[in-house]
């Protein structure tokens, strides 16, 4: 079974925003699939996030700002963590399944098929931001040791059941530390589940190939989109004008 | 007598100059007090010392074999830093590790001395430092980019790392300038038995 799943919490997207989607995958997808947003995900660490979450107001825009004392990117708990309980809640699915999972905000440009029949399974996918790598990835290199300009993205995810389950195993494990260190769900992986991990966690994930998922950040007029073509960096009001 | 080798310095500067700001902190002035207060303070002769979140050892890995540190190990998350450490230090028993001493602690070989002057970049220590090592911590409370647990006090090292002794404190006022001003900030220090 083909499955596109997305997670919904808090109030910065709605049921239309799902509705949205499931249309744009409906119209963009040339194989049979399941759709399931998580609207129910485990909560329990919300405890972590209050806990260690630095800044006393959630910013709603990419900017750079300091709180109490800490820049905008060592705020600290993990604000989308929910997205890492994903790989607990795919237990209820077929081990044979494989799963795409797309941010709400996600703009599709090409057919889905692609990721349930192209790609090898053998490792879980997600976004390397090949656009970091420029000038010898000196953005990326500069920046890795103050948890910054991670090479991993988790708009768009491709696995099957159980395969990101050593993921949430490490959060549980560490979770007091994980929450307190990390900004980011994206850097969190890049670090622990990266190419300069340690040990077996190492090179945890494989990624899609250049130009299959791009970015508004970087794209110039004469360049395609990729089949997925992600809006990071806008605000949601002007997410919401692209996607309309 | 601690050398800070200008000709690698010059080198960085042309390999890496988008890290050489970093490089330059870590050989900066503040730096080599930092450094130099615990090694005045602690008899390293025939120890082996993990040295925690080391950058690429400017001067703490000088000063270990100066003074005669059994082996020394720089241990460190960072790719580049490890590029740049392996290129920077030569002679003497040592190595350059490249981990997460908040996440990996228990692959780290023990030691009898533990030092981590940066506790201001991670997590705490408390699981990271065996029971009853002997331990110097330090950490600012200068708001800067990757500072995410700011030190305000001695009292916070004690807290954060559990330590069941402490031999010696210490506080010194540093000035720092980027792009949000020239500023002043205090260094903690603690030297400890965990």
């Amino acid at each position: 079974m083909f499955r596109v799943v997305c997670a919904k919490w808090g109030n910065l997207y709605t049921e239309d925003d799902v509705n949205s989607l499931y249309e744009k995958v409906k119209r963009n997808c040339s194989v049979d699939f399941e759709f399931e947003c998580f609207d129910n995900l485990d909560d329990s660490w919300e405890q972590y996030k209050l806990k260690h979450y630095r800044a006393s107001a959630q910013p709603t825009y990419r900017r750079e700002e300091i709180q109490n004392g800490y820049h905008r990117d060592d705020f600290g708990g993990i604000p989308h963590y929910r997205k890492i309980t994903m790989f607990e809640a795919d237990k209820k699915f077929n081990s044979n399944d494989t799963l795409l999972y797309l941010d709400l905000d996600t703009n599709i440009s090409g057919d889905l098929a692609y990721f349930f029949e192209e790609l090898n399974n053998e490792k879980p996918y997600l976004v390397w931001n090949y656009w970091y790598e420029g000038n010898d990835g000196e953005e990326w290199k500069r920046q890795y040791h103050i948890t910054r300009c991670p090479l991993f993205n988790s708009s768009v995810m491709v696995w099957k059941p159980g395969q990101n389950k050593p993921i949430y195993d490490f959060v549980l494990k560490h979770i007091d530390a994980c929450f307190f260190t990390y900004p980011s769900m994206d850097t969190f992986m890049f670090h622990q589940f990266g190419p300069y991990s340690y040990g077996s966690r190492k090179n945890h994930f494989q990624y899609y190939n250049q130009g299959i998922v791009t970015t508004q950040k970087v794209l110039k007029e004469y360049e395609k989109p990729g089949i997925i073509h992600m809006l990071e960096g806008l605000s949601h009001e002007e997410k919401k004008k692209w996607l309309t | 007598m601690v050398d800070v080798n200008t000709h690698h310095l010059h080198l960085f500067k042309f390999d890496y100059p988008w890290f050489y700001s970093n490089i330059c902190d870590q050989v900066s002035a503040s730096e080599y007090e930092i450094q130099k207060w615990w090694a005045d303070r602690i008899d390293v002769t025939g120890k082996e010392v993990n040295i925690l979140n080391s950058g690429f050892g400017a001067y703490a890995l000088p000063f270990c074999i100066e003074k005669g540190a059994a082996y020394t190990r720089l241990i460190d998350m960072d790719p580049i830093t490890k590029e740049i450490s392996l290129q920077a230090n030569e002679g003497g028993s040592w190595c350059h590790m490249m981990m997460d001493v908040t996440f990996d602690y228990k692959n780290i070989p023990e030691a009898d001395v533990y030092i981590n002057t940066s506790c201001e970049h991670s997590y705490h220590m408390k699981k990271v430092i065996p029971n009853n090592k002997l331990c110097v911590l330090s950490g600012c409370d200068l708001t800067k980019r990757g500072h995410i647990n700011l030190i305000r006090s001695c009292d916070d090292l004690v807290e954060q790392a559990g330590l069941s002794k402490v031999i010696d404190t210490n506080k010194m006022t540093f000035l720092y300038e980027d792009e949000l001003g020239r500023r002043e900030y205090s260094q903690y220090f603690v030297k400890g038995i965990k």
